[in-house]
């Protein structure tokens, strides 16, 4: 379930510009999203191997060369597809406690 | 106090304390133990381990700062242990490598065993390698020594040539058992417990046996230095003996030296082409010299103790002295060629027929002791070579002289120039005849071994008288005779006369 919403997270986040993992790791942890970064790694590399993600090296001003990821056309469909499910749980755990608050409310 | 290491990782150079290396490793190890079945997991330990960097460079103090435990302890806290990421994501990776330790437990790294030993855990570390009882193969090794000590060689080998197993990973490895986290701190647990219980038996064995091996290495380590000595000393040795050869030879010979070796070399120059003289010279040095400074170079490396290094320098000297020995007989091959065919010519000349024949050669002349029997006259620049002469009964009543030119040369026609060119006249005085006592080769036809030889053909009864210089140097080489008087006789050939 959490590895679920991480995927997307991460796909959210390079849905709004080229990152390197630092980035990504820097992005998540603002939104209280990290557990540990270790968690982060394997997900990337799923993630590339199902097409979702590429990267590219980038020489960088400080240090060895980064690994930037990009999203993927494919990976754009799929965080569409994502965005429309988050939505649709949104509503429906939405739904089920404002019925709940309605219910209370009532009684 | 704490020994620091230098590592680098994903490029960056680190200095890091003992512990804290070993147990960074650990965690990397422990890390790609966990991720080795995933798809690409050498790149998420690769990814990971440019996190580290990059999370150790963003320290205060940055990269120049010394790792210490605590930072590591710190990193893998951010990064997470294997468990941590395991336990984030478990409905993907169900089966986690430490659930599975059985099936992995046969292929343990070979390491020596400190914890179960008795000499140098060298049985212990083949048991659990083999999955078998540690007891059995020491008895194996014990029954062994009665076999002309076949097995304390080979204990002595193994023990230099098995690592010990120092570190919590490397034990671990040793067992068969992934490197993981909780495997470390069980592992750590059971030291801990058997180190309460360890008995003085084995402690003592230990102490001997790590002394042994230090005494061992110390000898190798002297026999490495007496070698060193030894090539040392042998390569100033030729050096010496080399150099005393060619600037103290008059010294050391004095002025009769049977093989003149020397003005041979000279000679030489005037035998061989220009440039073969010059790759003669150079390749010489080569040969001779190369393997004489690379005595002297090894000789004291090993004895100050260093390894001799650099194999690329060492390959390149070998070549440059194997290609020496290539150009030098190639250069042979080539100057050979000028000595490839053999010609000569004939010469008949009749005499008159006298009842004594005086032979006289003229001059005497001191000729230089060198294997090709001519000299060389620098101030002419002409060869002399010395001929020789035989003297054989007639068998036609008729007093006649025959002298044979022979030479070497490129082709068959260049050994017939050769031979046609040296310069030699025998004077003939009604019953006296002068021979010269050596023969001419003009500068411009080098030496090709030319050679020339006389027989001289007398009637029976015919008594020859032949000076001093003939005897000694036309027809007995290197032999004295004071007044030399023959007779032709007819079964036994030259008789010599009572005077």
């Amino acid at each position: 379930m959490r590895k679920g919403v991480l995927e997307y997270c991460i796909l959210s986040v390079l849905s709004g510009g080229d990152a390197y993992p630092s980035n990504i790791i820097n992005r998540l942890k603002e939104a209280r999203m990290m557990v540990v970064e270790g968690t982060l790694y394997p997900l990337l590399m799923r993630q590339k191997n199902a097409g979702l993600l590429a990267y590219r090296w980038e020489e960088s001003t400080q240090g060895p060369p980064r690994k930037y990821y990009s999203i993927t056309e494919e990976g754009l469909r799929f965080l569409a597809e994502m965005d429309a499910a988050w939505q649709e749980l949104v509503d429906s755990v939405n739904h089920l406690r404002h019925h709940q608050i309605i219910k209370q409310n009532q009684s | 106090m704490k020994r620091v290491e230098t590592i680098h990782i994903n490029g960056i150079i680190f200095s890091i304390e003992d512990d804290a290396y070993n147990t960074l490793s650990a965690y990397i190890s422990a890390l790609s133990n966990y991720f080795k079945n995933e798809q690409g997991g050498n790149e998420i330990i690769a990814d990971i381990e440019a996190r580290i960097a990059e999370l150790l460079a963003g320290r205060s103090g940055g990269n120049a700062a010394v790792v210490a435990l605590a930072d590591v302890s710190r990193i893998i806290t951010v990064l997470g242990t294997p468990e941590d990421i395991a336990g984030s994501d478990s409905d993907v990776k169900p089966e986690m490598p430490s659930e599975t330790p059985q099936q992995e437990k046969s292929s343990g790294k070979l390491y020596r065993d400190p914890d179960k030993r008795y000499l140098g855990g060298v049985c212990a570390g083949i048991a659990n390698r083999m999955d078998i009882s540690p007891l059995v193969l020491r008895l194996a090794f014990v029954a062994a020594v009665f076999f002309w000590g076949v097995s304390a060689v080979a204990y002595l080998c193994l023990w230099i040539v098995i690592p010990l197993a120092k570190t919590t990973a490397q034990k671990l490895e040793m067992c068969g058992q992934p490197v993981t986290v909780s495997n470390i701190k069980k592992n750590i647990r059971e030291n801990r417990a058997v180190s309460s219980v360890e008995h003085l038996f084995g402690q003592f064995m230990t102490e001997a046996g790590e002394l042994c091996k230090k005494m061992f290495k110390t000898l190798i380590n002297i026999s490495g230095v007496c070698i060193g000595i030894a090539l040392a000393l042998a390569g100033t040795g030729i050096l010496l003996l080399a150099g005393s050869l060619l600037l103290f030879q008059d010294l050391i010979f004095g002025h009769a030296i049977e093989w003149d070796w020397f003005s041979f070399a000279e000679l030489l120059q005037h035998v061989v082409s220009p440039v073969s003289y010059l790759i003669l010279h150079i390749c010489g040095c080569i040969i001779v010299f190369l393997p004489v400074a690379a005595c002297l170079f090894w000789g004291i490396r090993l004895m100050r103790g260093f390894t001799v290094k650099g194999r690329f320098v060492h390959v390149l000297l070998l070549l440059v002295w194997l290609s020496g020995m290539v150009v030098l007989t190639l250069a042979g091959i080539f100057e050979a060629r000028n000595f490839a065919w053999h010609n000569g010519i004939k010469e008949t000349t009749t005499l008159p027929s006298a009842d004594t024949l005086y032979l006289e050669a003229m001059p005497a002349m001191k000729i230089s002791n060198n294997p090709l029997d001519m000299y060389y006259d620098k101030e002419t620049g002409r060869f002399y070579g010395k001929p020789t002469l035989m003297i054989r009964k007639s068998e036609d009543g008729k007093t006649g002289l025959v002298i044979n030119r022979e030479s070497q040369g490129k082709t068959k026609i260049d050994a017939y120039r050769h031979a046609e060119n040296i310069g030699y006249h025998v004077d003939v005085r009604d019953s006296l005849l002068l021979f010269p006592s050596f023969f001419t080769v003009q500068p411009e036809n080098q030496w090709k071994f030319q050679y020339l030889n006389m027989i001289l053909y007398v009637p029976e009864g015919t008594v020859i008288a032949a000076n001093e210089t003939l005897c000694g140097d036309l027809m007995f080489k290197r032999r004295r005779f004071s007044g030399c008087k023959w007779i032709m006789t007819g079964h036994d050939g030259l008789q010599l006369l009572q005077q």
